[in-house]
């Protein structure tokens, strides 16, 4: 019997010494830098009006090649993983704005060079939410993208052990979809509500 | 075991269970070893025995009402987790925060930290085998939570910081209490690093022991004195500041080898020696320079942010985040928390693989995780 691996064994980056101060790098610079090293079509659209963090929403197919860059290009650095979240969205279907549902996967990247917090986000479909995993770009990715798989059931393409990593490997559906039901009982036995 | 033909001894790979109820894993932490003889040829962490659903709690609940769970995260330094929360609340709400609620939201931060690495280096030593110095250190974190209880009516878990301030105003004399608490303090801490740092049993356990290098210790998204035990220089509280900390004096404590390689297992316990000795400082600096004034700024009874944000603090285990989705209603539509324990629970399985067993419970102390957070 072996114990299964949890990580890939892969080379990481150079760690940088860290930034004298807080570099003001605009979002649509990073997205426009972006458009013309990863392909035009990489980004989809540049958020900054809604209160918070402004994002970039990237094509679904470009995920890894737009990190993988980001990562390892000397003037961005974004070598330290903050969070990787995944958060539903049912579709609205009354009022004036009538939106399809969507499964929203965030990555929080950071530069410690730059000072600088990135947030990147690809919409996936909420039948089939599938994108590719990053975790052979970053350790930490392995068990963020688990447990985004463990609560709202968002497949990671290339993972190395992808699987549940809170609940049991047997329970049933993603607690935080927000259409999930809570189950009556779990192996014979009564789920306190 | 077996000896070939040719004189070798022919070993088995073995399976062991550490935990989930074993005395140095800190909470309910079960570890799949594999080992090979006395070699660790894997370790695989299994989490999730304390899950208690604060996502999913926080989701269903107005904001105000999701901070007693965010306390009971990290049970042990309970009001870094609720100022974490309402920070990354009050980023999308715009609120003006009266000076004063600001230097107390420092002062009980500073002082749960000191309660929580005295709980870290305390138990690490019983880990490793020395029972007195954790008697030392329970006496003095017996005296913050003493203050505690008199700062909000609560010893663990406070439920005292809330969006816009902190929920009632200090005490009168508390003050001139918690300055003798560092006047108190700042003798028995040297104490303590003099019976324990230098201790040459303590040293030989823990040195060379459980190195993490700091490439992958950035890769693996370590924060607070995990990272700074792998010799860089990173606090949040320094480095991109909040809640005033721009305001006080204070040094990063970095690792720097002194009885070893950098990032090894005793660093990051004396990295957290260290800070304590730094979070004196600051309180000594607070409670001289207090102003007075309102204790929470007026906000309205039912907060309803909208948008987006992504906020860490530092707190004594590293930089805990939450990342809050907030769509204009009383109820988050998903409250995120980021946990430093979480990230460094899944090193386990990297940095054991070829230790000896014995050292498993040395690295397993020192990168001081507390599943609570952990399993959230």
């Amino acid at each position: 019997m072996s114990v299964r691996t949890t990580f890939v064994p892969f080379v990481v980056p150079q760690a940088d010494p860290p930034g004298t101060e807080i570099k003001d790098i605009k979002i649509e610079d990073i997205a426009a830098k972006l458009k013309s090293v990863c392909g035009a079509d990489s980004v989809e659209r540049v958020e900054t009006e809604h209160k918070g963090d402004p994002f970039i929403v990237l094509k679904t197919e470009k995920l890894h090649e737009v990190v993988n860059y980001l990562r390892d290009d000397s003037e961005f650095r974004y070598i330290y993983p903050s969070v990787i979240a995944a958060t539903d969205f049912l579709a609205v279907e009354e009022g004036e704005e009538k939106k399809p549902g969507r499964i929203e996967v965030v990555y929080v990247l950071f530069s410690l060079k730059n000072k600088h917090q990135l947030t990147l986000k690809v919409c996936l479909d909420r039948k089939e939410p599938e994108v590719q995993s990053v975790a052979d770009l970053y350790r930490a990715a392995n068990w963020y993208e688990r447990e985004c798989f463990d609560m709202v059931g968002v497949h990671f393409k290339g993972h190395p052990d992808h699987k549940r990593i809170l609940l049991p490997e047997d329970w049933v559906g993603y607690p935080l979809r927000k259409d999930y039901e809570f189950p009556q009982e779990y192996n014979g036995m009564k789920v306190p509500l | 075991m077996i000896v070939t033909d040719e004189g070798h001894f022919q070993t088995d790979e073995l399976t062991i269970n550490m935990g989930p109820q074993h005395p140095s894993t800190h909470g309910v932490l079960r570890v799949e070893l594999l080992s090979d003889g006395e070699i660790v040829k894997g370790a695989y962490p299994d989490i999730g025995y304390l899950h208690r659903c604060f996502e999913k709690h926080s989701e269903n609940r107005e904001y105000v009402q999701a901070i007693p769970f965010a306390d009971r995260m990290d049970y042990v330094a309970a009001m870094n987790m609720e100022l974490g929360m309402c920070l990354a609340i009050e980023k999308l709400l715009d609120h003006e925060i009266p000076e004063r609620a600001q230097y107390i939201r420092v002062i009980v931060a500073e002082l749960n930290r000191i309660a929580s690495h005295l709980l870290a280096v305390g138990t690490y030593c019983i880990d490793i085998g020395a029972f007195t110095p954790f008697l030392y250190a329970f006496r003095d974190r017996e005296q913050i939570l003493r203050i505690f209880e008199e700062i909000c009516g609560a010893r663990l878990l406070y439920n005292y910081i809330r969006p816009g301030g902190v929920s009632r105003d200090l005490s009168r004399g508390m003050v001139e209490k918690i300055r003798e608490f560092c006047k108190y303090f700042r003798p028995l801490l040297e104490e303590f690093s003099q019976l324990v740092s230098g201790n040459i049993i303590f040293v030989k356990r823990t040195a060379n022991i459980g190195v993490v290098p700091l490439d992958k210790a950035i890769s693996y998204g370590f924060s607070g004195p995990n990272l700074r035990g792998s010799g860089y220089s990173w606090d949040l509280r320094k480095d991109m500041p909040y809640c005033g900390y721009e305001k006080f004096d204070f040094n990063v404590c970095v690792g720097e080898g002194e009885n070893g390689v950098i990032g090894d297992s005793w660093n990051r316990y004396y990295v957290r020696v260290k800070e304590m000795l730094e979070s004196i400082k600051i309180l000594e600096q607070a409670v001289e320079q207090i102003p007075d004034g309102l204790h929470t700024a007026k906000v309205p009874k039912a907060l309803k942010p909208s948008g987006e944000v992504y906020y860490a603090t530092e707190c004594p285990r590293g930089a805990l985040g939450y990342y809050i989705v907030a769509d204009g209603t009383k109820k988050a539509h998903r409250i995120k928390a980021k946990s430093p324990c979480f990230i460094s629970t899944s090193s386990i399985d990297e940095m054991c693989s070829g230790m000896m067993l014995a050292d498993v419970v040395a690295y397993l102390g020192s990168i001081d995780i507390v599943l609570g957070e952990v399993d959230r």
